[in-house]
C-alpha cells in the first residue's frame, strides 16, 4: 500500500490535468481519474516491470479519454478546421494579471487543438514522456507523434506570438 | 488530420520543446503551477486502493495458484496426448497405416460386366483367358532376348510398328498408318498422320471381328455374338484392378510377340483379312509353344 501511495502521490497531478484538460470537464475529469486509478489498482498484476509506469499510466488515461469521447460523440477536428482560431480578446493592461491572462490564453489555445495534438502535448508536458511513449500510449507511431507536436506547437506560438518571439 | 501539403513547421521547434526549451513549455508549467487534484480525489482513490488490496487478501487465490502451475499442467497435458496418441498407433493397426504413411492394400474392384456381354459368356472363359496369359508369362524372360534379335532384322516393315506398339495414341497412329504409308504418297501419309485421334488410335485392343473402327453402337452385340469372350476380356480389363493387373501381366509377356498379336488386330480391323492369316501363321511358326488367342482362332479355321 505505501508504494502504491508513493506513486499516487508522484503522478496524481500531472494526470488530473491530463484528464482535465482533454476532457474540459472537471466533474468527467474527477471521475476518469478515479478509474484510471482504480485500473491501476485492478491491473497491477498484469503490469510488467520492463515498461515504465508512467507509460502504462497514462496509457490507461488515454484509454479512459477516448471511452470519454466516444460516449460524448466529440468529433476530433482535423487541423484544417481548427485554424480559425479566435485572438484573445480579454488583453488587459494590468501586470499583475499578466500571467493569469496568459494561462487562460494558453488553455483556450490548447483547447481549439485537434484532441490527438493536444494529448500529444500534454502527454509531453504533463506525463514527461518521450516521443515513442506517446506513440506507445497512443497507439501510433513516433512519426506521427512527431508530427502532431510540430503542428501543436506551431499553433501555440502563432497565437501567443506577443509572448513567444 | 495533417495533410502534407502544409508547410512544415519548425523542427527547431519541436526539439526545444523535447528538451523542454520552449517558451511553450515554460508558460504551461509556470500556468500550471500550483493547480493539482482536488484532495477528496486523494481520499477516494486511496481508500479505493486500501479496500481493494484487503479484498484482494481476503479472496482465495485459486487463479493465482492456477497461473503459478499453468506450466507443469500443460507439460502434463502434452504428455498424456503424446502418450495416448502413440499407443493408439501402436495398437490400431489402421492408425499406424496412417501414420506411417502406408499405402493401403489394392482391392481389386469387381470387374464391369456389362448386362449385354454377361449373359452369353460364362466365367470359365474369363478364367481360361487368364491362364492363357499366365502361360506367357512362363516364357517370358527366355524367349524376350532371342526374339529380339531374331525378330528386328527378319520384319523390315513390321518390325518398328512392333517395337513402338506402347500404348501410347500417337505411336499407334503412326503404326496404324506405316503400311499405308508405304503405298501412298508423302502428301497422304501427312494427311493420315494429321487426321483425328479416335479413328487412328484405339486406347485399347478393338474387338476382332469388326470389320470398321466406325461401326455403330447397335451392331455390337451381334459382333459380340461372333466373339463374346473377346469382348468381354475387353471389358472387364477396362476396369481398374483388372486393367492394372493386365499391363503386369502383358509386361511378362514377350514384347515382339504381343505387338504382333496386335499388329494382326489391327489388319483385322483395316480388313486386310489374308494379311493377317499369313502374319498369324508366321507368329506361330516363330511362337509354335504359344496359343493362338481365342479371337485369332478363326483365322486358322
Amino acid at each position: 500500500m505505501a508504494a502504491f501511495e508513493t506513486l499516487y502521490r508522484r503522478h496524481k497531478d500531472p494526470l488530473w490535468r491530463y484528464l482535465l484538460r482533454g476532457a474540459d470537464d472537471r466533474e468527467a475529469c474527477n471521475e476518469m481519474f478515479q478509474d484510471v486509478w482504480s485500473g491501476v489498482v485492478r491491473g497491477r498484476g498484469s503490469w510488467e516491470p520492463r515498461a515504465r509506469f508512467t507509460t502504462w499510466l497514462y496509457t490507461l488515461a488515454h484509454n479512459r479519454l477516448v471511452d470519454y469521447y466516444r460516449l460524448r460523440k466529440l468529433a476530433t477536428a482535423p487541423l484544417e478546421e481548427a485554424d480559425d482560431v479566435v485572438g484573445p480578446e480579454h488583453e488587459s493592461p494590468d501586470a499583475i494579471a499578466r500571467n493569469a491572462q496568459l494561462r487562460q490564453r494558453l488553455l483556450d489555445t490548447l483547447a481549439q487543438l485537434p484532441q490527438e495534438q493536444r494529448e500529444a502535448f500534454l502527454l509531453k508536458e504533463e506525463g514527461g514522456l518521450s516521443l515513442e511513449e506517446i506513440g506507445q500510449a497512443t497507439g501510433v507511431g513516433r512519426e506521427t507523434v512527431k508530427s502532431r507536436l510540430r503542428y501543436a506547437l506551431a499553433k501555440l506560438r502563432q497565437e501567443l506570438s506577443d509572448v513567444w518571439p | 488530420m495533417s495533410g502534407p501539403e502544409r508547410k512544415a513547421p519548425d523542427d527547431k521547434l519541436l526539439e526545444d520543446f523535447l528538451e523542454g526549451r520552449s517558451p511553450a513549455s515554460r508558460a504551461w508549467r509556470e500556468a500550471m503551477r500550483g493547480e493539482s487534484a482536488p484532495p477528496e480525489l486523494d481520499d477516494a482513490v486511496l481508500g479505493m486502493a486500501r479496500e481493494e488490496i484487503k479484498t484482494a487478501a481476503a479472496r482465495p487465490a485459486s487463479r493465482d495458484r492456477f497461473r503459478d502451475r499453468r506450466w507443469p499442467f500443460a507439460l502434463a497435458a502434452v504428455l498424456v496426448l503424446s502418450f495416448s496418441t502413440l499407443l493408439t498407433i501402436v495398437q490400431d493397426p489402421v492408425a499406424h497405416k496412417d501414420a506411417m504413411m502406408v499405402a493401403p492394400d489394392v482391392v481389386p474392384t469387381e470387374a464391369v460386366i456389362l448386362p449385354e456381354a454377361a449373359a452369353p459368356v460364362a466365367a470359365a472363359e474369363v478364367q481360361a483367358e487368364a491362364q492363357q496369359r499366365q502361360a506367357f508369362e512362363a516364357e517370358r524372360k527366355s524367349m524376350q532376348a532371342q526374339r529380339r534379335m531374331e525378330d528386328r532384322p527378319a520384319k523390315p516393315s513390321s518390325a518398328p510398328a512392333a517395337a513402338d506398339a506402347a500404348p501410347s495414341p500417337g505411336s499407334y497412329a503412326d503404326a496404324v498408318q506405316e503400311p499405308a504409308a508405304s503405298a501412298a504418297s508423302a502428301g497422304a501419309e501427312a494427311e493420315a498422320l494429321s487426321a483425328p485421334a479416335p479413328a487412328a488410335a484405339p486406347a485399347v485392343p478393338p474387338p476382332p471381328p469388326a470389320p470398321v473402327m466406325e461401326e455403330s453402337r447397335e451392331a455390337a452385340p451381334a459382333e459380340l455374338k461372333a466373339a463374346p469372350a473377346a469382348e468381354l476380356r475387353r471389358r472387364v480389363l477396362s476396369s481398374d484392378s483388372l486393367g492394372a493387373a493386365k499391363l503386369k501381366r502383358e509386361s511378362a509377356v514377350p514384347e515382339a510377340a504381343l505387338a504382333e498379336l496386335e499388329r494382326i488386330r489391327r489388319m483385322l480391323v483395316e480388313g486386310r483379312e489374308d494379311e493377317a492369316r499369313r502374319a498369324l501363321e508366321a507368329w506361330r511358326k516363330d511362337w509354335p509353344e504359344r496359343p493362338v488367342p481365342a479371337d485369332l482362332q478363326r483365322l486358322l479355321d
